[in-house]
């Protein structure tokens, strides 16, 4: 029976130059999960996602992703693993349903162009279906680049901060699209700076930091993020989405029930609210 | 809608294949484009024209230079001799190095960030997706390098047959097509590039003290520039080789590598189209260097702005060992000129000392050469804009001060008056640091003028005036060696006036605001029209010179 464990971290420490920009996490994301990593700007979320992903050798730990050590460069690993980074990046002349396209008929989806019409209504972006990305603002180039992660089949999904540049209805359309995605047996890995989107989304949560990382509940994680000790810069991310859906009955509703009580510390210390000297990366 | 579940009974992947996914790319990107087929084949007609045209111009230039050469030794040679083919050789020696570090900083495998993003993340077999940027850059350098080996091999050797210059021509495409592929397998196999680059450098660095080596030891020894059949067999064998490694290997790259070396790649022809030589300088080295450390300078001595960006200076220059390999290889060409008997003449001494020494500047400077585009210390520090740039002759001058006097010295030596000739480049080196500075700090180039048509097709006007700030300093300030070099010998006067002329240089690679004379004659004319006067200059946009300066 395969093991229902998607992402396994032990003690992973990752860096630049082999300087650490965090202390090493330990964490296990499962099928159908989703785990959340918190932390202020330079914390290292973003160094530990492109970890996951393949794009950056750990410097050590284990990791391992379906069961693997992970290797970008293997097919199978591409085809399971679906990514959106802050990566803005676009063919200057393909149109923004061909990028959908071009993803889904890569992947080998039966009916690309059927949903390609469905992710473009989904992210608000019918009506620029057939123009040149450089026309769109930067929003939009987000949706794109999020429309684009559900293009393709997936089994972990990994996204990077993905309520950046959105309005508040796309950030309760994305908590939503979230949500059904854990439903349907899909893992998700993702940074963010929204408490929003984390009390809606997540299972459970690490705050990355300099001395320690730790494993936390999603309340308390917003909390932290709210209460400003992350250092988290920002402001539209604490306000209440638009749709005022309610928050914790979405939680709650949506998968595993995230860990409630204390924060379980990984490291070596209680968590000091994101305190001290922060390394940036070089 | 696609679901997680659609890979839960793992059937094997109907991906398409990844010729089909360059091809949709390619289809799509063309319905949108606006070049016909037409004018797509116009270009290549051009192209191939024009570089025909080149090569044929070239090759006629390399065999009217060499006939021009004398037959004998212009002054009889007691010191080195070095056999003009011998030097040919090491010129192509160094463009071997030059091949290979190029290369391994431009990848030489990557990839666009539009192909990392769209691309790389498909479930398919990325050789497929790779093979055409693979193939692109040895492509390259074998229609570079065949041309590049076979003109020189002309330039040095007479009596060629044609059979032997398809060898050359052969020997030269294969040897550069072979060099850029064994950097793309070293790259596969996960060798830093760094490393690969070094050893590019360490043949660069060679060149001179295998020069000097011969020149001092074996001065009978013409070395043969036409390869043999043996020689191209196992070119082409190093080539099919390493070719089939570096296809099959393709796929071992990892993403992060595909996408630093494209950035790289992409950057470098944006300084390259730019004619922006201090980007493009930039583009190859700042990823090559080391992120880390050992230890960190203490700074101690530093006790003032002015010796702070003085250390900054110095501290970036020593801290790029290709910069200090630059200088000091460059102080070895002219020597290596002189030896050459039939190259002793003073204009190839002339020119081998303008070129050498202004390669070697521009190693020197490049504090403000970065500085200029982002003046981070600069701004940090309490000091005026004038007087930044007159700190920062400082360096440049030291170092070429230095390399004036390696150079100038021998030649004094030679001709019996040491004294006067290494005056002489005491009084010459302020014009290297004048011009170094003036280089550095000059504006990028107003693409919006009016376009002129020139040699390298239609390019707006006020870009060549741009282009040549530092060099015109550099020549119109060392008239005065120059004419000493033709007459073999130092007046007192020469070097009152190359004194003279260094003040000059000073005073123009430290003006800040308004108009030098150089500044006057290079300026765009449309500015010049406002200058004079012109409404309609001015009615079409024209700035004044003093706030177009920066």
């Amino acid at each position: 029976m395969p093991s229902d464990v998607v992402i396994r971290a032990r003690s992973l420490s990752v860096g630049y130059g082999g300087e650490p920009v965090c202390a090493p996490v330990t964490f296990t994301v499962r099928t159908g999960e989703a785990l959340a990593l918190v932390g202020a700007n330079g914390s290292g979320k973003s160094t530990i996602l492109r970890a996951v992903l393949g794009l950056l050798e750990p410097s050590g730990g284990e990791l391992s992703v379906l069961g693997r050590p992970v290797d970008e460069r293997e097919a199978i690993f591409r085809a399971e693993v679906s990514s959106v980074l802050d990566d803005d990046a676009y063919f200057p002349a393909l149109t923004v349903a061909e990028h959908l396209l071009l993803t889904a008929r890569g992947h080998g989806v039966d009916d690309a162009a059927g949903l390609t019409e469905e992710l473009l209504a989904e992210f608000g972006l019918s009506s620029h279906a057939n123009v040149l990305p450089v026309s769109l603002s930067s929003g939009q180039r987000r949706r794109l680049l999020l429309a684009a992660g559900f293009a393709r089949p997936r089994r972990l999904l990994v996204l990077d901060e993905p309520e950046q540049r959105l309005d508040q209805q796309m950030r309760g359309a994305l908590a939503e699209r979230l949500r059904a995605e854990r439903a349907a047996g899909g893992s998700v890995l993702l940074a963010t700076h929204d408490p929003v989107l984390l009390e809606a989304v997540a299972s459970r949560a690490v705050l990355v930091g300099d001395e320690q990382s730790v494993l936390m509940s999603p309340a308390d994680a917003a909390r932290a993020i709210g209460a400003e000790t992350l250092g988290g810069d920002d402001d539209a991310s604490r306000t209440a989405p638009a749709d005022g859906a309610p928050v914790t009955g979405a939680t709650a509703s949506g998968g595993p029930t995230p860990t409630k009580g204390p924060s379980t510390p990984v490291g070596k210390a209680a968590p000091q609210g994101g305190s001290g000297k922060r390394r940036r990366r070089p | 809608m696609t679901t997680t579940s659609d890979l839960d009974d793992r059937r094997p992947l109907a991906v398409p294949s990844p010729r089909s996914i360059r091809r949709y790319t390619r289809a799509a990107a063309n319905r949108h484009g606006d070049t016909s087929i037409g004018a797509l084949l116009s270009d290549v007609y051009s192209a191939i024209l024009m570089a025909a045209i080149g090569l044929g111009t070239a090759i006629g230039v390399a065999t009217t230079l060499r006939d021009s050469l004398p037959k004998v030794p212009a002054r009889p040679h007691e010191g080195l001799l070095l056999p003009l083919t011998t030097l040919a050789a090491l010129v192509v020696l160094a463009f071997a190095g030059t091949a290979l570090s190029l290369a391994a900083r431009l990848g030489p495998v990557g990839v666009g960030a539009a192909e990392a993003r769209w691309w790389l993340s498909l479930p398919v077999r990325r050789r497929g997706l790779l093979r055409p940027a693979a193939w692109r850059l040895p492509a390259t350098a074998a229609l570079v390098g065949g041309p590049v080996v076979l003109v020189l091999v002309l330039f040095a050797q007479e009596g060629m047959t044609g059979s032997a210059a398809v060898s050359t021509l052969l020997g030269g495409l294969l040897g550069a097509g072979a060099i850029v592929v064994l950097a793309g397998v070293a790259q596969t196999l996960g060798i830093d590039r760094r490393v690969t680059a070094r050893v590019g450098d360490v043949l660069l660095g060679l060149v001179p003290v295998l020069g000097l080596a011969a020149a001092l030891g074996a001065r009978d020894v013409a070395v043969g520039l036409t390869p043999s059949v043996v020689v191209l067999v196992l070119l082409v064998v190093v080539a099919a080789v390493g070719g089939v490694l570096l296809d099959l290997r393709l796929e071992r790259i990892p993403v992060r590598e595909l996408r630093d070396s494209g950035s790289v790649a992409t950057q470098a022809a944006g300084a390259v189209v730019s004619l922006d030589s201090r980007e493009l300088g930039r583009a190859l080295a700042d990823r090559m260097t080391s992120v880390r450390r050992r230890r960190s300078i203490r700074f101690g001595w530093v006790s003032s702005p002015a010796r702070a960006l003085l250390t900054a200076d110095i501290v970036l220059w020593w801290r790029s060992p290709r910069h200090v390999v630059q200088v000091v290889a460059a102080a070895a060409v002219p020597a290596l000129v002189a030896a050459v008997s039939r190259l002793d003449t003073p204009f190839a001494l002339a020119t081998a000392y303008l070129v050498a020494g202004y390669v070697a500047m521009l190693a020197t400077a490049e504090g403000p050469r970065r500085a200029e585009m982002a003046p981070i210390i600069d701004r940090l520090l309490p000091l005026g804009a004038r007087e930044v740039r007159r700190l920062r002759l400082v360096v440049p001058g030291v170092l070429m001060g230095l390399w004036t006097l390696a150079v100038l010295g021998p030649i004094g030596w030679s001709n019996g008056d040491p004294a006067g000739w290494l005056a002489l480049a005491v009084a010459a080196t302020p014009v290297w640091a004048g011009a170094a500075i003036r280089s550095a700090y000059r504006p990028s180039p107003d693409w919006s003028g009016p376009l002129a048509a020139t040699p390298m097709g239609a390019l707006p006007t006020g870009v060549g005036s741009v282009l040549v700030r530092g060099p015109d300093v550099v020549l119109l300030g060392m008239v005065p060696v120059l004419i000493s070099i033709g007459i073999g010998q130092v007046t007192q006067t020469l070097i009152v006036v190359q004194a003279v002329c260094a003040l000059i240089a000073v005073a123009v690679g430290s003006r800040v605001k308004g108009f030098s004379i150089l500044d006057m004659a290079a300026e765009d004319p449309r500015t010049t029209a406002t200058k004079t006067g012109s409404t309609a200059a001015t009615k079409s946009g024209g700035r004044s010179g003093t706030t177009s300066r920066r």
